[in-house]
């Protein structure tokens, strides 16, 4: 009896990692891009407290398994995206993903090599809207200036295919304005003093980038696409105003996401695990204090509806990439 | 003027000299040298690995530790460069130039000991530097369009294709090979892929780091291996000794015009985002030939000194020059410094005009700290330089497969990608092969750096001009790198001739 027990619980023993709660070994959170960038300083900003979550769900203080950040850039963030969807569906490869700027082969019906619609969406991480960024000093005081200069707005930008490049060719689609871009400036940051070196007339920003470049009070921001023009952009119109609420719709997410086929336990824990970590009070005073926008939803579904609604919004204008 | 609050700078040193902060600054270096030496492996790479240990340390140490990293990775990066001719960071490869034909006749003490007196004096000259441009770092920033990047670019190729004096057709066509190179991948530009062949490694291009490997340091021991021997041939080890290393160390005081020129040189085009350490070592080592006596200007390649002084100051010196854009408006003017500002960032600084007055304690503890890395490099480097020195007398039968395997792994490992590898094997025989037919070889680097920028800001600057370079002649900061290429080219030319003409003077 007393070895028929003993199998028992042995095989209890044996049978228990069969229903071991995720994650039993280190997590690695793909960067699409080099260290340094946005998407660097957040990842490695959240890791921490995606460990913290980790540890304290498994009640153990000495649980020591780590979130890893790896950067893979590459290809615009193409490299990163085709190896996460070879990656095995555990939960223990993600990455975090740019939103529009992943989809810009599915909008323009292209095939990159992934399937953007197939990852496992787990939960956003960051989420941004738009706004004309002018410089204080130049001729341009309100929206309807840059609409009615004579000749083609120029625009400094980083390329064509970049997410704020987008941003610019919808909006000044929409207002029936002529844009001329000067490609080639390396970040969000260069070809916005670009634009207060007189390189061009104007450019878009995400609004987090928008308040942290505009400390020196260098830039009018003249347009906030959002429903809520923001405190910190006094005088600035929002898309209802000028009759344009669809712009709102120009929306800029970051979202985590793992290969296709992950199971649903797996990604609702994800889900938990970056809610958790993103609506931390450090996290969160962090993002207020360097107005870096960081956001989260309820659900995996409600994630993939907010990531199919901006790539099916940007779809509707592929004729202007 | 609040920037140079004296209070606050003397706080900063203070703070650098307490126990903990004295404790990351050694430790800062320490990394820093390890990930300098090793080909392949810099200063970003030694910064991004210490991100995560960084966030939960006070941000004056995470800076301190930062700082110590970002102040010596150059610094021993000169050490392969002059004993092995396999520079361990890319802007290490002008020192290449000089300072491996030194090591080849028995004196690698000797360039070793300069190359550290330089670098770390040219670290200080650059802070000096750095300190007097404070005031006026946003109007730096403004000034330099596309327009002048363009220029500088074509600078740039100009002095490097005529310092090489009578080999300039064979520079020029290294040079074009350099940009046929640089023109492979997605055109950030025109939003085209070029000469890619399907290849998805390609559509980034090839990178620098592996190329460099290749077409310096394999390139090299192909040719090592050929000859049999030892890097320093007939050179006697004895000569190698401490004493040796001192007198080098006195080379760059006793040539302080050539210090202070490739410090200068190294700031300034530092400050300018985008063009780099690369660019800033090829310029001074160029213009130090172009400004030598026409007598002097063959001893170069050959194992001049100068060659090794110019370089390393301007590498050194480009840190303090890459602070400007950041200071004014967080603009990374390196590699290194956009990994640094994603560290202030996590530690909830914002990078950009304001950070002067809201953390100016934290900006002058990293110069602070920065300088004196540099120089604690400098003395462990000048006290190991005598005997890691003698490697340069290792026979090639050992010599060879060890420096291979280390140029491999560190091509490996920049992004373990085994494509790379294959990029290092290719450039080392398209090196090798130039090296056989007599091609100097200084122009390829360069070309490598300066092309996409030379063919961006040729974009924009038609862009801006509405289609015409006329803007060139425009700006009055256009005008004067316009004249400074002419002058170099006549300055040249002027020593070319009275050269010939002494030549054909009869004794």
């Amino acid at each position: 009896m007393r070895f028929l027990t003993a199998l028992v619980a042995l095989g209890l023993i044996v049978s228990a990692p069969a229903q071991a709660a995720f994650p039993e070994k280190d997590i690695t959170i793909v960067i699409p891009y080099g260290p340094g960038g946005g998407f660097d300083t957040l990842t490695r900003k959240l890791s921490p407290y995606i460990e913290e979550y980790f540890r304290e769900k498994s009640g153990k203080s000495f649980n020591k398994i780590k979130v890893v950040p790896k950067n893979m850039p590459g290809a615009s963030g193409k490299k990163a995206a085709v190896y996460t969807s070879k990656q095995k569906p555990d939960g223990y490869t993600v990455q975090i993903f740019n939103i529009p700027g992943h989809g810009l082969p599915y909008i323009k019906g292209e095939n990159p090599g992934y399937d953007i619609e197939g990852y496992s969406w787990l939960n956003r991480v960051g989420g941004d809207s738009y706004v004309v960024v002018v410089s204080k000093e130049g001729p341009y005081k309100k929206l309807d200036d840059l609409v009615n200069k004579s000749g083609d707005l120029k625009i400094p930008e980083q390329g064509p295919g970049s997410t704020s490049n987008m941003a610019n060719r919808i909006t000044w689609s929409t207002l029936g304005k002529g844009g001329e871009y000067i490609y080639g400036y390396k970040s969000s940051r260069d070809y916005t003093t670009a634009v207060l070196r007189g390189d061009g007339d104007v450019t878009m920003l995400a609004s987090g980038s928008a308040k942290r470049y505009n400390k020196g009070g260098d830039y009018n921001i003249l347009a906030h696409f959002a429903d809520e023009v923001d405190p910190a952009f006094p005088g600035a119109v929002n898309g209802k105003d000028i009759g344009h609420p669809e712009l709102h719709s120009l929306g800029l997410l970051r979202i985590i996401a793992g290969p296709a086929g992950m199971p649903k336990e797996v990604m609702d824990e994800w889900n938990n695990a970056l809610s958790y970590a993103v609506n931390h009070p450090d996290i969160q005073a962090w993002s207020a204090k360097t107005g870096n926008p960081v956001k989260a939803y309820d659900t995996t579904a409600e994630t993939k509806k907010a990531l199919m609604d901006t790539l099916n919004y940007f779809k509707k204008f592929r004729d202007v990439f | 003027m609040e920037a140079l609050d004296l209070a606050v700078i003397a706080e900063a040193w203070v703070r650098l000299f307490e126990l903990d902060s004295l404790f990351y600054l050694v430790l800062g270096t320490l990394i820093g040298l390890v990930f300098g030496v090793l080909p392949g492996l810099g200063g970003t790479t030694a910064l991004a690995i210490l991100i995560p240990f960084s966030m939960n340390m006070e941000p004056g140490d995470a800076i301190i530790l930062m700082a110590g990293v970002m102040g010596v990775a150059p610094t021993s990066g000169a050490v392969t460069a002059i004993l092995l001719n396999t520079p361990g960071t890319a802007p290490n490869a002008a020192t290449t130039l000089d300072g491996y034909p030194l090591s080849q006749q028995g004196k690698a003490g000797l360039a070793i000991g300069a190359a550290a007196a330089a670098s770390g004096l040219g670290g200080i000259i650059g802070i000096i530097f750095l300190i007097a441009m404070v005031p006026i770092t946003r109007e730096i920033v403004l000034m330099f369009a596309p327009t002048e990047f363009l220029l500088l670019a074509v600078l740039g190729l100009v002095t490097v294709s005529l310092s090489t004096g009578k080999k300039f057709v064979k520079s020029l066509i290294v040079g074009l090979f350099g940009l046929i190179i640089a023109s492979v991948g997605y055109h950030e530009v025109t939003g085209e892929e070029r000469f890619t062949f399907g290849i998805d490694y390609l559509w980034d291009g090839f990178k620098l780091v592996p190329v460099m490997i290749g077409f310096f340091a394999v390139s090299e021991m192909i040719n090592l291996w050929a000859k049999q021997g030892s890097v320093a041939g007939s050179g006697e080890m004895e000569a190698i000794n401490f004493r040796q290393v001192l007198q080098g160390c006195l080379e760059p005081i006793k040539r302080w015009k050539v210090l202070l020129r490739g410090s200068a040189i190294g700031t300034g085009v530092g400050a300018l985002p985008g063009v780099g350490g690369t660019v800033a070592a090829f310029m001074a080592y160029t213009i130090a030939v172009t400004t030598a006596k026409p007598s002097e200007r063959d001893s170069f390649g050959k194992g001049n000194i100068v060659g090794v002084i110019a370089p390393e100051s301007a590498n050194n010196a480009k840190e303090g020059g890459a602070l400007v854009p950041t200071l004014a408006f967080g603009i990374p003017g390196s590699a290194e410094m956009a990994v640094f500002l994603s560290v202030l960032i996590l530690h909830g600084m914002v990078p950009g005009p304001t950070i002067m007055t809201e953390s100016l304690d934290i900006i002058w503890i990293l110069i602070a700290a920065a300088a004196a890395s540099g120089v604690i490099a400098s003395i462990i480097t000048i006290s190991a330089a005598s005997s890691i020195a003698k490697l340069t007398f290792v026979d090639s039968r050992t010599l060879v497969p060890i420096v291979l395997a280390f140029a491999m792994i560190g091509s490996y490992s920049l992004d373990n990608e085994i494509y790379d590898v294959v990029t290092t094997l290719v450039f080392g025989f398209v090196g090798f092969l130039f090296m056989r037919f007599g091609f100097p070889r200084i122009a390829f680097p360069l070309a490598i750096v300066l092309g996409p920028l030379m063919e961006t800001s040729y974009f924009q600057t038609l862009r801006i001009g509405d289609g015409t370079l006329s803007i060139l002649f425009d700006r009055p900061q256009s005008i004067v790198i316009m004249l400074l290429i002419v002058a170099c080219i006549a300055y040249y030319l002027k020593g070319f001739f009275s050269k010939s003409e002494s030549e054909e003077t009869p004794a």
